[in-house]
């Protein structure tokens, strides 16, 4: 395989977090995103909220919310799996209008991945009947506006699944 | 009575703990908590938990993290904490000033049929808080106890958490609205103004 350039730029990613008002970024850190998490460290518009299991991520969030302030949840889809409690009782039943930003590991667009962490993250989003969008470069980066503004409009989460299948955010 | 051998009567607890208030936003773990505080006063500034157990401390902690001017009150049973410990090295390494758990630690799950929990065989969650790195913690078991609980959650430099040793009788069943976004609602409206239901 060539070299590749990483197709989604933490960037992108940091600058639509702002321009959508985020205040705090409420995540559990995973190898695909720390190159984000030193972005994300030097912006002085996000305060960096690290949680120790993912679950933790939605009643922070939550209470952000609740509070006024707005944040968004940087996870992945394992933890996603491992919040489903979480999910339902403080972002579904409270009407928690956040986004879901959810690392996609397993992601592959070249045949069947053995990853069950891929096979299962898109089911359990459709079984709780959250609305979700893939986004696997900077030509996707306005799916992420769209997520927010969903959010907005249905007083629901919406998960945005980060598919950058080479690179993730590591560069 | 205020002491049950080593242990405080929960009602006056709670009284006592939102005795003084003010303005405080007071955020209250499901179950038996729920029914106590509301039995003092159903307060716009309460915020009772209908939903998954095991979060109260970390919705606190949001609170406190967006609203750092305000003080912050998480009141929750032992139950409710120990099925969220994961909460307490976050909130200490967050170290917000302005938020207090207070803990009625009566050592059963009440609302289930009294099975015990695990500080009845001596787990201590002021232990564990402290070694998390809470600036200051307590167990309380009497009228003194009690007295320095009230004071650290009022006043304390957060996070703080008070573990308090309540009587195991059950709580007057006093509800709030069961409805979970219409207490959202209520509470966002005494805290941020009207505004903030224009959705």
């Amino acid at each position: 395989m060539t070299e590749q350039q990483a197709l989604l730029s933490p960037e992108v990613v940091v600058q639509d977090l702002k321009e959508n008002g985020v205040t705090h970024v409420v995540w559990l850190p995973d190898s695909e995103t720390n190159f984000l998490y030193l972005l994300m460290e030097k912006e002085p518009k996000l305060d960096l909220v690290p949680v120790g299991r993912e679950g933790n991520a939605f009643s922070t969030a939550a209470g952000l919310s609740v509070g006024g302030a707005k944040p968004v949840i940087l996870i992945q889809n394992t933890g996603m799996m491992e919040s489903g409690d979480s999910l339902r009782g403080w972002a579904m039943a409270l009407n928690i209008p956040v986004v879901i930003m959810i690392g996609y590991r397993g992601w592959t667009r070249h045949g069947k991945t053995q990853d069950t962490a891929a096979i299962y993250i898109e089911p359990f989003l459709n079984a709780f009947n959250i609305k979700y969008v893939l986004v696997e470069n900077n030509d996707d980066a306005p799916r992420i506006s769209w997520a927010f503004e969903e959010a907005e409009k249905t007083q629901r989460p919406v998960a945005v699944l980060i598919g950058d299948e080479f690179h993730g955010f590591n560069r | 009575m205020k002491n049950n051998g080593g242990r405080i009567d929960r009602g006056l607890a709670v009284r006592e703990l939102l005795a003084g208030r003010g303005d405080e936003l007071v955020v209250i773990g499901l179950g038996s908590p729920v029914w106590d505080c509301t039995a003092v006063e159903d307060h716009p500034l309460n915020f009772p938990l209908w939903g998954a157990m095991g979060s109260a401390a970390m919705i606190g902690l949001g609170l406190a993290l967006a609203q750092p001017e305000r003080r912050v009150l998480v009141i929750t049973g032992d139950g409710e904490m120990l099925m969220g410990l994961g909460a307490l090295p976050t909130i200490a390494a967050q170290k917000p000033e302005n938020l207090a758990i207070a803990v009625l630690d009566n050592e059963i799950y009440g609302e289930t049929g009294g099975q015990p929990t695990h500080t009845s065989f001596g787990v201590s969650l002021s232990g564990m808080a402290r070694g998390a790195g809470f600036s200051d913690t307590l167990t309380a078991t009497d009228d003194e106890g009690l007295s320095r609980a009230v004071q650290m959650v009022l006043f304390g430099r957060g996070p703080v958490l008070c573990d308090i040793k309540v009587t195991q009788n059950a709580s007057p069943l006093v509800m709030p609205p069961r409805e979970g976004v219409a207490l959202k609602n209520r509470f966002r409206e005494a805290l941020l103004g009207p505004d903030a239901l224009k959705e």
